[in-house]
């Protein structure tokens, strides 16, 4: 995982900027190990989300590579119009408990109850 | 000969499927499969069948229906397409969130269903003089939508900033919440109004707050009805229940629980 760079975003807010953050290496190689055991399944029709937290963007770009843009929302992942399942949302949880510091207290406990 | 409307959408798990009156049936077919290229995936237009075996009362999904004759597919005629799912929503064939994404894929306007069964709310007169159209595809376009949230849709102005109230006046608000937003707008030049029902020149804006977090924005398109884009996301003209939107005060809002104030803005009004 050498060289890798993971920036998460979490699809929260409306009018602020949404929280961000880069992902230690350490637990970029963990995501992208759980990434790759996602099966690929038959997307289903897109949803409009709406107001309130709707899923987590991340942008996973490799040295000499194109950035991968995956957005993890409920059990499904989606990227270059494929879709994966995220079973239990163990990538998407994973994902967001790297970025802990970064989201409100209160909000991370009602998008991730323990 | 029992009719059937099938909303062509899914690709794994069958399409669902629900009668319509005969009157509905022949008006859809008198207007004929319509020529345009619906896309791969996604929604793909409602086909109008006619079967001998399924009971013409319930929904159903087309699986259910057993051997079908096409009578027509109607795509790219939203009017048409809208009254259909109306029909669909009211027979519980289609839930809210899928006749959300169809009617995004349709454009402005909420749901009609046919024989005076409502849907969703009537939209309101626009008091706006100076309304704006209901236009998703302009922000949802792959260079304005990501860099634009909802004051910006508001105010119609896609500055491609992540516009801040009050930054374009150049004191940005200090606190989350109706006063501290309320005044950063106004000083961008935004007035604040008690209701919307008058005709006065721009147009209204509605301000709400998800207390300590966040701010929202909605405004009132051309149609009456109002329309948002939360964040990031795509401007869209339904609620967090996929209803359309008569009234920001009334409509579901998520975690936006707190109403502030109706505003009306105007294209000279400055933001950034």
């Amino acid at each position: 995982m050498m060289g890798v760079v993971m920036v998460a975003t979490v699809l929260l807010y409306s009018g602020r900027e949404n929280p961000g953050w880069r992902i230690p290496a350490g637990r970029a190689a963990d995501v992208v190990r759980a990434m790759d055991a996602m099966p690929e399944i038959v997307c289903p029709p897109p949803t409009i989300g709406g107001l309130g937290y709707t899923g987590v963007r991340l942008s996973v770009k490799a040295p000499e590579s194109v950035e991968r843009i995956w957005t993890f929302a409920g059990s499904i992942a989606m990227s270059d119009q494929r879709c994966f399942a995220d079973a239990g949302r163990k990538v998407e949880r994973m994902v967001l408990r790297t970025g802990r510091s970064h989201i409100d207290p209160a909000v991370f406990a009602s998008i991730l109850p323990e | 000969m029992p009719m059937f409307a099938i909303l062509d959408v899914f690709s794994g798990t069958p399409n669902p499927a629900w009668p319509i009156d005969d009157d509905l049936a022949q008006r859809m077919a008198a207007l004929g499969s319509t020529e345009s290229t619906p896309p791969a995936l996604g929604y793909r237009g409602i086909q109008v069948v006619s079967t001998a075996s399924a009971p013409a009362a319930e929904a159903a999904t087309v699986d259910a229906l057993g051997a079908f004759t096409q009578s027509v597919v109607i795509f790219g005629s939203a009017d048409a397409e809208k009254e259909l799912l109306g029909v669909g929503v009211a027979a519980g064939a289609v839930n809210a969130d899928l006749a959300a994404y169809v009617t995004q894929s349709l454009g402005s306007g909420p749901l009609v269903a046919s024989r005076g069964v409502t849907v969703s709310s009537a939209c309101p007169p626009c008091g706006g003089n100076n309304a704006p159209t209901y236009d998703p595809a302009y922000w949802n376009d792959s260079s304005r939508q990501l860099v634009n949230n909802c004051y910006a849709y508001t105010n119609n102005n896609a500055t491609g900033t992540f516009a801040q109230p009050g930054r374009g006046s150049g004191q940005e608000y200090t606190s989350l919440d109706c006063a501290g937003v309320g005044a950063a707008s106004v000083r961008d030049g935004l007035v604040t109004t008690d209701t919307f029902a008058a005709c006065r020149d721009g147009w209204y804006a509605a301000l709400v707050i998800w207390p300590g977090q966040d701010y929202h924005w909605y405004r009132q398109d051309t149609t009456g009805c109002w329309s948002h884009k939360p964040g990031q996301t795509p401007a869209r003209n339904v609620d967090n229940s996929g209803a359309a939107i008569a009234d920001p005060q009334q409509c579901d809002r998520g975690p936006y629980t707190v109403f502030c104030t109706y505003m009306v803005t105007n294209a000279s009004v400055t933001i950034a």
